[in-house]
């Protein structure tokens, strides 16, 4: 498996050439990086080459790299007692990668022919943020595109009904982005006087929550005892 | 002469026979559906985004409630991606339990997709005979996790504990008297795995009585041979996987072609349909469930003889 992957590996390599920025296999499966003018012209061969035959396209995804790297929790080491339940608020990696865009696209590709699997990722610059729609390649990128534009405001050129299709009617924003808050922007209530359901600004505020743990075993006698 | 022009309508999303939430945009021509726009957010949760800050296995308890018909299912996928992030295997006991709740999920959903289909084409009997076996699974779930539906089960490392030896027994009520609970009691005697090797005792008889029903009822077939034909070709392109892919006639089966946890050493079919169609996805559906049985068997059979830890320890890998 290890070796069949390899060599998948290079023949995609040697096929695309300079086409393709960056590859590695991790966790057994292999992804390429590719510029976003480029998807067009390699998603049609990855799919009409006999050799990658890559008839299904699983999912299109967004990524935001905005936050990448930038930890809240405390999780460098495992303990059998569980993490640490403090927020840090700012602990930021210093070894934060460059990357050339905030925003990529995920295209996570099936060969059945093949029995095999490929991750295509296409960083894509720009404000807002826009690449080629790959609808014409494959039909099942017409609801994730608009689930990726939905959720990531990123655009697809080409698509033909590039709507919202998972937030509400007249939402605003784009909720998968990191600088999106948690609890939203707007909650509906019942106005009695107005007599309908109103959006106002929301009134949560956004908190860690700590589930109270009780326990009663052998571990916990000495301490119970104590007290 | 009149006019004759095609009539658009909104269904739901609200609605008896709208499963969930779903609001669709029709357009009729008499009673065929000439073009329909599915408006399909209003259950959506963002669960990636609730997921964002908290640990990961803090977030295991909402995969259960991705699709709620099949809840295990998508622990183990959520489960099993931590697992391979981490490079780490699951004690050989613990995959066994997985897979046999898998199984068991997916005659759950199996169940669950009778019950409605054919309760939604017309055929009412069907759907409180389904609920009945359903309802024996959801016993399962609730003797291993506590809770009937969203069992947060499954874990990193394994699953949260040992298959119990007992099972929860009835108790006499208002509505079932102490002779009745005896006989609904009957098969919970003994531990989990006996519960459950009668469940697949009785199950396929079960079966049988609803495919008697169905498989040659003149009005099933009318409602559903050649009904939403889907070719291999657009089933591919639409993304279609499981049983869907496999009623188009693509013999594709995770569980075969890239088995995970034990299924390599099980033994099973892959259940492949002819014509794409409503009917033949109904018998691949059916099919599955009688494969799922034989799973189950042979995970049982393992379970009994094979005691071990469920967990991964400190430190393991």
């Amino acid at each position: 498996m290890a070796n069949s992957l390899e060599a998948f590996h290079t023949r995609l390599r040697e096929f695309f050439g300079d086409k393709i920025l960056a590859s590695r296999i991790a966790t057994g499966q292999v992804t390429i990086e590719i510029l976003p003018d480029q998807l067009s012209a390699v998603c049609k061969s990855l799919r009409d080459e006999e050799q990658f035959a890559f008839a299904q396209l699983s999912d299109v995804c967004g990524v935001d790299y905005l936050s990448y790297g930038k930890a809240d929790w405390e999780t460098q080491d495992t303990t059998s007692t569980g993490f640490s339940r403090g927020v840090s608020g700012g602990v930021y990696n210093e070894e934060i990668r460059g990357f050339p865009a905030r925003f990529a696209v995920v295209y996570h590709l099936l060969s059945i022919k093949h029995n095999r699997r490929l991750r295509v990722r296409c960083f894509v610059p720009g404000d807002p943020p826009k690449v080629n729609s790959v609808v014409d390649i494959w039909a099942s990128a017409n609801w994730f595109e608009r689930e990726t534009f939905d959720l990531f405001g990123i655009l697809f050129d080409g698509h033909p009904d590039l709507r919202r299709i998972l937030t509400d009617y007249g939402f605003i924003g784009h909720p998968f982005r990191k600088d999106f808050p948690l609890e939203g922007n707007v909650e509906v209530i019942y106005d009695a006087e107005k007599k309908r359901v109103v959006y106002q600004p929301v009134s949560i505020e956004n908190r860690v929550l700590v589930p109270k743990v009780i326990r009663h075993d052998h571990r916990y006698e000495k301490v119970e005892s104590k007290k | 002469m009149p006019e004759i022009r095609n009539m658009t309508i909104n269904f739901g999303p609200q609605h008896p026979s709208a499963h969930g939430v779903l609001r669709l945009v029709l357009e009729l021509d008499g009673e065929v559906v000439q073009r329909a726009d599915p408006h399909i957010g209003l259950l959506h949760r963002g669960t990636e985004k609730l997921a964002e800050s908290k640990p990961y296995n803090q977030s295991i308890g909402y995969m259960d409630r991705l699709d709620y018909i099949s809840m295990m299912c998508n622990e183990h996928a959520y489960v099993l991606a931590i697992e391979k992030l981490l490079g780490i295997t699951p004690p050989i006991r613990a995959q066994y339990i997985r897979v046999m709740y898998d199984e068991m999920t997916r005659i759950l959903n199996h169940v669950f997709w009778l019950a409605a289909h054919a309760a939604d084409i017309g055929a009412m009997t069907i759907l409180l005979y389904c609920m009945r076996d359903r309802e024996n699974i959801l016993d399962c779930y609730e003797a291993v996790s506590g809770t009937r539906m969203h069992a947060t089960y499954y874990r990193p490392g394994g699953v949260y504990r040992d298959l119990p030896e007992t099972m929860p027994q009835y108790k006499p009520s208002e509505w079932h008297s102490q002779k009745d609970v005896e006989v609904m009691n009957s098969d919970r005697q003994g531990s989990l795995l006996d519960f459950i090797e009668a469940f697949t005792a009785s199950f396929p008889g079960n079966l049988d009585d609803y495919e008697t029903l169905l498989t040659e009822n003149r009005i099933w077939k009318q409602r559903t041979v050649d009904i939403g034909v889907v070719t291999a070709e657009r089933a591919l392109q639409l993304g279609f996987t499981g049983p869907m892919l496999r009623g188009s006639g693509v013999e594709w089966d995770l569980r075969k072609k890239q088995p995970y946890e034990v299924y390599d050493r099980l033994d099973f079919d892959i259940v492949v349909g002819v014509n794409g169609d409503c009917y033949d996805r109904y018998l691949v559906h059916m099919e599955e469930m009688r494969q799922s049985i034989r799973i189950i068997r042979q995970c049982v059979d393992w379970l009994r003889a094979n005691p071990g830890p469920t967990m991964l320890g400190c430190g393991q890998r």
